[in-house]
């Protein structure tokens, strides 16, 4: 009689098969990524193709069985397009100011509301009150009841002070200040929130010490904090120049391009060339060059930010 | 068994009798309910008078079996949507709103269908509509409708009749000016240089002379081409050749130029009803607006500071035209029924039930509805409703019958009108003489008019 005790060796056969730690899971992997993958690809990779592809084409919107393959034909185009070219260069000093605004205000205003004082939270709360609006609803108000040219707000104000006030929206340069001043509101406290955020989580053993160096305020905030929080920087920087090289809403409400195309960023220009104008693949070659800018120039900033974040920590 | 074949026999009889009643009777309201369990939808935009439609749609369900949905948009919002449901050809939509500036497209493209057959079909008679309703929804070489008529309208011109006959304002213009301060009429309308000098009399500390919405593509455009038509001038010519780069034109110019210093720099971005304010709270002597805002100026609930005091006028003719009349631009628009509905005869039925019947049509008109019934477009009725419409209609059916003109209307009519807003905002800034606005108008629009010669 043969009996079989635990301590006999298994069975020959294949090998239990041991996890390596820290080895992908790609079965639970798929199951959890897969179907953001899936949205992602049905949102954004699939109308981002269609948008390029549909660029070689000519094709009009109420004649969308006749298309003819022109290649890059609108491309070419669009640099000879002087209505293109204005929106362009439209967007690049929207841009550039909003970004460059936003940053130094919200990080200002994180700056300034650091220091615990009394009534902080309410104070941070009111800080963010801006972004949870909708947007074409504060525009509407910012349009009739601030830069209204006769009854506004603002040149009501102006008036007090003995200064006639322009029509804010209905001339130039008034009209491209309005829309970035309305940008600048909305969208400071966004980069004020995230720099909040990052000052909070800035070690202060460090800045202590440059206290005790005898740094001052202003000292410590341009050698200490700001170099550490540039990793947030280059961030805020490129997450809000997508935002505000895509700006459609703020623009479209507040002058809708004007007076005279002075405001027409590109995506107005798209909007205006493929739903307006019907030249759908025009409109898109528009769309993929401004993709092809806002990407470049992120990916620029990243990596000379990211280049030299690395440099300052000695990782390669 | 006699028995029993009687009984039988008189079975037969009594089924027979019954299914043909039964026969009949679906026979009949097959007949009477051709389109029983169809759904008609609609694209209209979000107004009032589509608001006032909305009630009888219960009742034109429970009598001929059609369900109605409608759907109410924003222009661009229902534009953008319109559009995608053609080009994908889902058949979405059975009715649309059609709008002057876009109609050619949407016929070119052909997503609407012409609904001439349908007037003949239903025994429509089109002589029951006011003209310009069904005008602005004609098209191409033969003028067929394209839509159903539901709503003409144009500029009206208003003027503060309390100052116009005021003794001390008549003198001061006198003196000022060396001849009476005008009343315009519609036998004697004022002309375009003493509507320049009114429209300057009455600017001063907290008034305007005149203002009128001139902002975006819309209104840029619809701010300079009545001009441009009252001086003699057109966008191009029967061969959609560009006519711009003309001294006629260019006149049209100076004068909208000039008659921007009497005028709230701001309306250079107004949009539609955004002189509303100005007008009901008195601030402007003269403006012009569709006739929805010609008839609340006078509306105590509406504008209660300056009602009863505001008269109708025609627009200003302009001398070296050889006219007597000058022009406003035809506005409004029709329900277009389009190319993939399922069922358009249905939602013909629905248009023709609504809108043909004079009934149904006027009370639609009273609350919040258009007329394009002539018989109830000064009813009786609609005087006892508004009593202070009284002086609109007469002005009112004196534009529609001389003075409209359709806006141009090609394919690309969109890029044309942006060309000519765009234009027209760079003069009125100051960055293009009248005659270099010509000029550069002329050869722009006559580009894109390359496109469809």
């Amino acid at each position: 009689m043969t009996t079989r005790t635990t301590s006999q060796p298994p069975p020959p056969g294949p090998k239990p098969r041991k996890a390596r730690e820290g080895a992908p899971h790609w079965g639970a992997t798929s199951l959890f990524i897969g179907p953001a993958l899936l949205a992602l690809a049905v949102v954004a990779v699939l109308p981002t193709v269609w948008a390029v592809v549909s660029s070689l084409f000519d094709w009009h919107f109420h004649r969308p069985q006749a298309r003819t393959f022109v290649a890059l034909g609108n491309y070419l185009r669009l640099a000879s397009d002087p209505r293109f070219l204005n929106a362009a260069w439209v967007t690049t000093i929207y841009t550039t100011v909003s970004v460059s605004a936003t940053l130094v205000l919200g990080t200002l205003l994180a700056l300034l509301t650091k220091a615990p004082f009394p009534g902080k939270a309410l104070v941070r709360a009111l800080l963010t009150v801006p972004m949870i609006m909708t947007p074409v609803v504060s525009t509407l108000v910012w349009k009739t009841f601030f830069f209204e040219a006769d009854a506004g707000l603002v040149n009501w104000l102006l008036g007090l002070a003995g200064i006639q006030g322009p029509a804010w929206v209905a001339s130039s340069p008034s009209a491209l200040i309005t829309i970035l001043v309305v940008n600048v509101w909305f969208m400071t406290p966004f980069v004020y929130l995230v720099m909040d955020a990052a000052l909070e989580g800035l070690p202060g053993e460090v800045i202590d010490a440059a206290k005790i160096d005898g740094a001052g305020y202003w000292q410590r905030v341009q050698f200490v904090v700001l170099p550490m929080l540039r990793a947030t920087i280059v961030f805020t920087v490129i997450f809000r120049i997508t935002i505000d090289a895509r700006m459609f809403e703020i623009i479209h409400v507040m002058t809708g391009g004007g007076p005279a195309r002075d405001t027409e960023v590109l995506t107005l220009w798209v909007y205006n060339a493929a739903l307006r104008n019907f030249h759908l693949g025009y409109g898109n070659a528009g769309g993929v060059v401004l993709m092809l800018l806002v990407g470049s120039v992120c990916l620029a900033i990243l990596l000379v930010g990211v280049r030299d974040l690395y440099q300052r920590t000695g990782s390669t | 068994m006699k028995r029993y074949s009687t009984v039988r026999r008189y079975g037969i009889v009594t089924l027979a009798v019954t299914l043909l009643l039964a026969f009949g009777t679906t026979l009949t309201v097959a007949q009477e309910r051709p389109h029983e369990g169809a759904v008609v939808t609609i694209g209209d935009l979000a107004r009032g008078i589509s608001d006032a439609y909305l009630p009888f749609l219960p009742a034109f369900e429970a009598e001929t079996g059609i369900r109605v949905d409608v759907e109410q948009l924003s222009f661009d919002a229902l534009f953008d949507k319109m559009m995608l449901e053609f080009a994908a050809r889902t058949g979405y939509y059975d009715i649309v709103y059609l709008s002057p500036g876009f109609m050619a497209t949407l016929i070119d493209a052909g997503y609407v269908i012409t609904l001439d057959e349908y007037f003949d079909d239903h025994g429509i008679d089109l002589d029951q509509f006011l003209a310009a309703a069904i005008d602005i929804n004609r098209y191409g070489p033969d003028d067929a409708i394209w839509a159903y008529p539901y709503l003409a309208d144009t500029s009206v011109f208003l003027y503060r009749s309390d100052l116009f006959e005021d003794p001390d304002e008549r003198a001061a213009f006198l003196e000022r000016y060396g001849y009476e301060l005008p009343i315009p009429t519609v036998d004697d309308p004022m002309n375009t240089d003493e509507f320049l000098d009114v429209a300057e009399f009455f600017t001063r500390d907290g008034m305007y002379g005149f203002a009128y919405p001139q902002g975006g593509t819309a209104y840029g455009n619809l701010s300079i081409l009545p001009w441009i038509w009252t001086f003699g001038g057109e966008y191009y010519d029967a061969d959609f050749n560009a006519t711009l780069d003309d001294p006629r034109v260019v006149e049209a110019f100076r004068f909208a130029q000039e008659l921007q210093q009497s005028q709230p720099a701001g309306a250079l971005a107004w949009d539609y009803g955004d002189h509303i304010p100005m007008l009901c709270d008195g601030r402007l002597a003269m403006t012009a607006g569709w006739f929805h805002i010609g008839l609340d100026a006078n509306n105590p609930d509406v504008c209660p500071a300056v009602a009863g005091s505001v008269g109708y006028a025609p627009p200003p003719y302009a001398p070296e035209s050889g006219l007597d009349h000058g022009f406003t631009v035809l506005g409004g628009g029709g329900l277009a029924i389009t190319a993939d509905s399922a069922d358009p005869d249905a939602a013909f039925t629905f248009l023709s039930w609504l809108f043909a019947d004079e009934e149904r049509a006027l009370e639609w008109y009273l609350s919040g509805g258009a007329a394009t019934l002539s018989a109830l477009y000064d009813a009786p009725e609609v005087l006892d409703a508004w009593p202070w419409a009284a002086d609109f209609f007469p002005v009112a059916n004196y534009l529609l019958a001389t003075t409209t003109k359709q806006r141009p209307t090609v394919p690309n009519s969109h890029e044309i009108f942006e060309v000519m807003a765009e234009t027209w905002h760079n003069v009125a800034l100051g960055r293009l003489t009248p005659e270099e606005a010509a000029r550069s108008a002329h050869s722009r629009v006559d580009a894109l008019l390359s496109m469809i010669r």
